[in-house]
């Protein structure tokens, strides 16, 4: 295996992994989403080098994955009633209501606040990383940040 | 109502709340691993490093960090491992407190107020720069720790930057502690410059540049000028009263290695992986224009040099010579040296771990140490220039297992390649522990000289 992905392993898991647990939550699941879109880096490096943005790519891959992983044990949850969402790390300091209300928004919803709030990506990007128009971006936003009593800069106001 | 920004400040404490697994990165590997096998029928040695390395900053987790949450990665093994072969051997390396007595010490690893310490390098033989962290890898101070009267004291507090801006690498020059900005998680090539006095002060922010000069690869203080290199090459300058970059006189195709002394090989081998293999030849002193040729003998690769020693590879074991070629020789018991000398002529083994004294042939070995044998992480000091301290856990390292229900998705998972797990399979997490409040560092400042 090409030694500049060990590298990159190296440089970026940490703040992969802490963007893993803004999507998911939990360090359990985060440490998963991470170990998975690493996995899936590695298979596609070099093309993925040739691109300059492993980054990028491995970013997506987990904002992605987060999704269609939830939307499963969605199904398993609905089938075989075994819950085993992870724990809500207690070490937060700060709005820990407004936190644990994020964990309880849908997948999509928390991704696309995620990637706008805690990413600062613009909508364009949010939709091309979750596949999704910018139509859907704003109006999940919209529902997500309603449901959070978030009141909006008035300039998105608009745009929405 | 609440704002968004403060949806934007919960989602960041959230996840810097939570500290990074120690085997996040031993779980890739393992995944990686086990994944390798399945293909070629056959059991690959691994790299038995696992390193984390966040904004720039080194910490690393050493070699024999107990593994990992996985249970079929357990399972698996039943050839041995070569890095058992290299632990049995380096279990025969005392340690470095037994060897050089007067260089380890201790220190805390939090300030009173709970900032986080993270060492930098050795000011000198019973100094110890230190960087406070507010959170992880946000730098608050700069201290200086006495190894002899175990008291700290804050060189300077430093400004908090805005969202996304992280210090990155210090370096200690004469007069200056230096040291630089980026904003790693964006697009930008941006970075800013900062100095404060040696003895303490207020820091000055020089100047920020963008484009390909802010890809620093080392960066180094003169009496008046901040210095560094891009990635690219060639040693540039910056007044530290301000003022625009210029290219040092001479220093084309060049690197910083540590200030004067610069080289024909990048600082950071990541930048370029063809310079990981590729020997130096120069060492140039940019104050005076001294330029020192090195001819690597036959076969070599990757020579790297100080003002004395150089270290590099041959037949995949390494080789050490003075910068002359004379004295060429081969240390024993280590398959493997990493690629830097630090402290101007010792050499760190990753099986072991251990560091090599390239001048007399003593090695102790370093990282924290578990009940059952089995050793532990350690880390490296994070300055620009090569590091004059590791350090690693006083107490040693324990682990923690903790049990529970599988997850169905890990189940199908492993179901999926090959594995069985029933339903209502149990799972169990292995943690690293490291207990107490300080850690053992080795100053390479303190160790005598050889002879």
């Amino acid at each position: 295996m090409d030694d500049t992905f060990d590298e990159f392993v190296r440089a970026r898991s940490g703040a992969l992994f802490r963007y893993g647990v803004a999507l998911t939550g939990n360090a359990h699941d985060a440490a998963d989403l991470v170990q998975e879109a690493l996995l899936r880096l590695g298979d596609a490096w070099r093309r993925v080098v040739r691109k300059d943005d492993p980054e990028g790519y491995v970013r997506t891959v987990m904002a992605r994955q987060h999704i269609s992983w939830w939307r499963r044990r969605r199904r398993e949850h609905l089938v075989a009633d075994t819950p085993e969402d992870g724990y809500t790390d207690p070490l937060l300091d700060g709005d820990t209501g407004l936190w644990k209300e994020v964990a309880g928004l849908p997948p999509k919803q928390r991704a696309v606040l995620v990637l706008r709030y805690y990413e600062d990506l613009p909508d364009a990007e949010i939709a091309r990383i979750l596949g999704i128009s910018q139509g859907t971006v704003r109006s999940q936003a919209s529902r997500a940040l309603d449901k959070l009593r978030i009141q909006r800069r008035a300039i998105r106001m608009e745009e929405v | 109502m609440r704002t968004e920004h403060e949806l934007a400040e919960a989602l960041k404490n959230a996840a810097n709340g939570v500290s990074v697994p120690a085997d996040l990165e031993r779980g890739i590997a393992d995944r990686r691993r086990r994944r390798t096998r399945r293909r070629h029928g056959s059991l690959l040695a691994a790299a038995a490093v696992v390193a984390v390395v966040l904004g720039g900053t080194a910490v690393v987790r050493g070699g024999h960090v107990p593994p990992s949450a996985d249970p079929v990665a357990s399972a698996a093994a039943g050839a041995p491992d070569v890095d058992d072969v290299a632990a049995a051997r380096a279990d025969q390396v005392p340690r470095a407190r037994e060897v050089w007595p007067e260089a380890v010490a201790t220190y805390p690893k939090k300030a009173a107020d709970g900032f986080k310490y993270r060492p930098v390098t050795a000011l000198g033989p019973t100094e110890i720069l230190l960087i406070a962290e507010r959170s992880f890898e946000k730098a608050g101070r700069l201290e200086v720790y006495d190894t002899r009267t175990r008291a700290s004291r804050v060189l300077a507090t430093m400004s908090p930057g805005g969202k996304g801006y992280y210090p990155q690498d210090f370096e200690v020059g004469r007069d200056y502690i230096a040291w630089y900005g980026t904003t790693p998680n964006d697009d930008r090539k941006w970075a800013d410059f900062w100095v404060v006095p040696r003895q303490g002060g207020e820091p000055t922010r020089v100047g920020e540049v963008t484009g390909d000069l802010a890809l620093v690869d080392r960066i180094g203080a003169t009496g008046d000028h901040i210095v560094w290199s891009p990635q690219s090459g060639g040693v540039y300058r910056m007044p530290i009263t301000g003022g625009e970059p210029e290219k040092v006189e001479g220093s084309d195709g060049l690197w910083l290695d540590s200030w004067p002394w610069a080289r024909d090989v990048p600082g950071d081998p990541v930048t370029a992986e063809k310079w990981r293999n590729t020997n130096q030849a120069l060492l140039v002193d940019l104050e005076n224009g001294t330029r020192r040729t090195i001819t690597p003998p036959p076969g070599v690769t990757g020579l790297r040099c100080s003002t004395e020693w150089c270290l590099g590879t041959s037949g995949e074991k390494a080789l050490s010579m003075r910068i002359d070629g004379t004295d060429v020789r081969r240390p024993t018991g280590f398959s493997h040296m990493g690629e830097e000398i630090y402290g101007g002529r010792f050499a760190e083994s990753e099986d072991g771990p251990a560091i090599y004294d390239l001048a007399t042939g003593k090695a102790g070995a370093i990282g924290a140490a578990s009940a059952d044998g089995v050793r532990g992480g350690w880390g490296r000091g994070v300055s620009s220039s090569s590091t004059r301290v590791f350090y690693w856990n006083a107490h040693g390292v324990e682990t923690k297992e903790t049990c529970g229900p599988m997850p169905e998705r890990q189940r199908k998972a492993l179901a999926a390649e090959g594995a069985a797990p029933s339903p209502g399979a149990t799972v169990c997490m292995t943690e690293t522990v490291e207990p107490g409040d300080e850690n053992e560092i080795l100053n390479l400042a303190a160790v005598p000289p050889a002879g």
